[in-house]
């Protein structure tokens, strides 16, 4: 409207112009006829000598054109008037601020029109001005996350160190020829150095992202996860490939920083490490259209897990005596040796979003402790693990809500051997290969976490190892199993720094005889984040 | 046993599209979809992920918005950062590749405003700031014809046949909302040159469009929710300061703001953030007919 009405001024504007040009014109007519009557005017009054009648004729046309001059000001005054009122640009002078800012925002809609005059131009209008995600000016986006604890435990770091799961690890501290245990982080009284991990991220183009972090102690930094996700595969799918953690159960996606309680479930460190279920590989999911969230996904991985899985041919000293003469006891794993599979589903039911998922993996198991100092052994087989999980969150309000997360986990063993002797350095001939190995062990947590203020949660955990049955030659060799209780309570200054407190009381842990230890541990930890850290998700 | 099983599964699962309209359109917040709806009417049917009950900072990332987000044709975003929080995860879950920041079904209202007071430079000790500037342009009103003729323009952009459809609900809802203004505008007049205190940086545009001045926010730095000791110091603060009225949105705390206007025997208001957050906010302009009406003096 506002439009149509301007360009009818313009016009009126333009045939004003038109219109004063043709008066100019008229007039410089005039003053040329005028010009041209006086000198006929003159010559006749020399002819007929009459200089009365010339006087009065001159003045007479003088007068005239007074009258003309001061029509023609008239109408370019009003000309100006006109166009003053419909040209924005000549406003007065005095403009306040307020006024300057209306016209901005004017100024910004008739932009946004004149960027397009028809809605069914194929410009794109409101566009963006850079990604509007990015915490930063720079690409890609930088994290850097730290990770720290002050610990106090009824236990000494070396008692502490030495401590299992029998069947699952051993020797928490313990970390030799280039293989880590259990343990992983916290492991000391006072003050601990977890981590600290830089994250990458970024679009690679139109079509993959990518994430990468390099995971670093005080000693040395690796590259734990580095993967590319495809960003615009049709039909809700998605492609994913690279080292990255497995989509296997709920947990294990999650990066350490997101979980709510300082360590890892009993079952997930015995089953997976103190990392998780990381691995080379890739990853297809599949959104399916339903009504609640139904993801199916598949996982064709390496295979390098240490509790689990392995791809190296392991040979064993089979008979002390003859200490140099190896003999093969498990072929290499050649090419991918472990397929994943999930499918999770969500919906929600009033405030509260329910979330569940299972799981299955399967793959080879070499596992290469033949270098140990104490108790020796290797292990093989074929392993399936499957998972289940059950996550219910209530919201009270966008920053409040109270947390019910559960998973149970499931480890088989079959077709299995195990070598076993006692002692690297004895002498005996005590070196034996069994051929018929079969385990069956699971566990579970199932915690409770509440968010009761914007920056304040706590939270109850109850993990447990509830079957360890490992079957050497058909035996079952009574291999004890435990459970703990954790507590914490949180604070979160900001999303991007939490203290938390955190007391367990452990009784699943063993020595190496296979001997409880029951002990309690008080853990401080600091975890911050700087620079562009993405968001969490469900 | 098994017939049951199938039903519960069905009933769970089963796909169920929009069947109607011609484009599914997904919006961030409550105004954002009702302002999409006004300019689409039937030819959209549109999907608001936000509860406008919860703060808009903070929306809890659920399964069910990855699902919202699977079948859009189009989504239409607050941005200035707003959504940065909870969005970009679900959005990369809902793995629909149409709706991408940089591709044709994604609108960055943000982007056809001028946002208030950026801050380009700001560190995360300043709190929770949005360096593009304040997201909180939808409290001025003068902004909603850019933002109505941007929704108009991405409708006919997806869906060519229904551009003239969309030219006429533009120029109704346009003429509707100047006429709405205008009367918001003459029955705010007294408030103007007034000095008001708000919680957070939500009403720094709303204060612009009104005329009066925010002379201090509740909360110490954005995001960050104020201390007793705060609070006392900002009283103090005040002391000479003529403030005419403390406010804060809905969905927050309320002792603060309450406690504070207390003091200073001043008006108190709690204010709809969003369409939706309270019974009387249904759309757009019954938003804004309530937030006036909270204000009125």
């Amino acid at each position: 409207m506002q439009q149509v009405g301007k360009s009818k001024l313009v016009i009126l504007i333009a045939q004003l112009h038109l219109w004063k040009k043709q008066r100019e014109n008229d007039m410089k007519k005039t003053k040329l006829s005028l010009a041209i009557g006086l000198l006929v005017a003159g010559f006749n009054a020399y002819a007929s000598d009459d200089l009365s009648v010339l006087k009065a004729q001159i003045a007479a046309q003088q007068a005239q054109l007074e009258k003309m001059m001061q029509q023609m000001q008239a109408l370019e005054a009003k000309a100006q008037q006109v166009e003053a009122k419909v040209t924005p640009t000549a406003a007065p002078a005095s403009v306040t601020t307020e006024q300057k800012a209306a016209s901005s925002y004017q100024g910004s809609l008739d932009q946004a029109r004149a960027a397009s005059r028809k809605l069914s131009d194929p410009v794109k209008v409101g566009g963006i001005k850079r990604n509007p995600f990015s915490g930063s000016n720079m690409n890609p986006d930088v994290a850097f996350i730290l990770d720290g604890s002050y610990v106090n435990r009824s236990q000494s770091n070396s008692a502490y160190g030495a401590l299992g799961m029998p069947g699952f690890f051993h020797e928490l501290g313990g970390a030799h020829e280039g293989h880590a245990h259990g343990g992983g982080y916290n492991l000391n009284n006072g003050f601990n150095l977890n981590y600290g991990e830089l994250v990458f991220s970024a679009a690679v183009d139109k079509y993959f992202d990518l994430f990468a972090v390099i995971h670093a102690g005080e000693s040395g930094a690796a590259l734990e996860e580095a993967y590319a996700n495809t960003r615009s595969l049709p039909f809700n799918t998605q492609l994913k490939f690279g080292k990255f953690l497995s989509g296997f159960g709920r947990l294990n996606g999650q990066h350490h920083h997101y979980w709510d309680f300082a360590d890892q479930p009993l079952i997930y460190q015995g089953v997976f490490g103190s990392h998780g279920l990381l691995e080379k590989g890739v990853q297809a999911t599949w959104l399916a259209p339903t009504r609640n969230y139904l993801l199916f996904g598949a996982e064709a991985l390496q295979g390098d897990n240490e509790q689990s899985f392995g791809t190296k041919a392991i040979s064993v000293k089979s008979d002390k005596i003859f200490a140099d003469k190896d003999t093969a006891f498990a072929s290499q794993v050649d090419g991918a040796g472990l397929a994943v599979g999930f499918v999770k589903t969500g919906f929600d039911l009033g405030n509260t979003s329910w979330m569940a998922g299972a799981s299955y993996g399967a793959g080879k198991m070499r596992l290469d402790h033949t270098s140990d100092e104490h108790g020796p052994h290797a292990k093989a087989g074929s392993v399936a693990i499957t998972g289940l999980d059950l996550t219910g969150k209530y919201f009270l309000d966008a920053t409040r809500y109270l947390m019910w997360q559960s998973e149970y986990i499931k480890r088989e063993l079959t077709d299995g051997q195990v070598a076993t002797y006692p002692s690297n350095s004895g002498g005996a001939s005590d070196g034996l290969i069994t051929p018929k190995l079969s385990q069956n062990q699971s566990g579970y947590y199932s915690q409770l976490i509440w968010k009761f203020a914007p920056q304040w949660r706590t939270g109850l955990r109850y993990d447990a190892i509830d079957q360890n049955s490992i079957k050497v030659a058909g035996t079952d060799k009574n291999t004890p199993y435990g459970d703990r209780n954790t507590v914490m309570v949180e604070y979160n200054p900001t999303e991007f720094s939490r203290i938390r407190l955190q007391y367990a009381q452990n009784g699943a842990f063993f020595t190496e005889e296979n001997e409880r230890k029951r002990f309690d541990e008080i853990l401080l930890q600091f975890n911050m984040a700087i620079g562009a850290h993405g968001a969490h998700s469900f | 046993m098994k017939k049951m099983i199938w039903a519960a599964w069905v009933a769970l699962f089963c796909y169920h599209g929009s069947a109607n309209a011609t484009l599914n359109v997904v919006a961030t917040y409550g105004w954002i979809g009702d302002l999409v709806q006004q300019i689409g009417q039937e030819r959209v049917a549109v999907t608001v992920l936000a509860q406008a009950s919860f703060d808009p900072h903070f929306v809890p990332p659920k399964p069910s918005l990855a699902v919202k987000l699977r079948n859009a044709d189009l989504l239409v975003i607050n941005g200035g950062q707003l959504e940065m929080g909870w969005l970009p995860p679900v959005l990369r879950q809902a793995s629909n590749a149409r709706i991408q920041p940089n591709s044709e079904g994604f609108l960055d209202l943000s982007s056809l405003v001028t946002l208030s007071n950026p801050r380009p430079h700001a560190t995360r000790a300043d709190g929770d700031v949005h360096p593009d500037g304040n997201p909180h342009y939808v409290f001025n009103p003068d902004n909603m014809a850019a933002l109505a003729y941007g929704v108009a323009h991405q409708l006919c952009h997806l869906d060519k046949a229904g551009c003239g459809f969309y030219e006429q609900s533009l120029a109704r809802f346009d003429e509707r909302w100047q006429k709405e203004k205008q009367g918001w505008q003459q029955r705010l007049l007294p408030l103007k040159g007034k000095q008001l205190v708000q919680y957070h940086e939500s009403f720094d545009d709303l204060a612009y469009w009104l005329g009066m001045t925010v002379v201090a926010n509740v909360e110490p730095v954005p995001g960050v929710p104020p201390s007793a000791s705060h609070l006392e110091k900002l009283l103090k603060r005040l002391a000479d300061q003529q403030v005419v009225m403390v406010i804060q949105e809905h969905f927050r705390d309320r002792e603060a703001t309450e406690w504070l206007a207390k003091q200073r025997q001043v008006k108190w208001q709690v204010l709809p953030s969003d369409v939706g957050a309270t019974p009387k906010s249904k759309d757009l302009f019954s938003w804004f007919n309530e937030l006036v009406e909270r204000l009125a003096p």
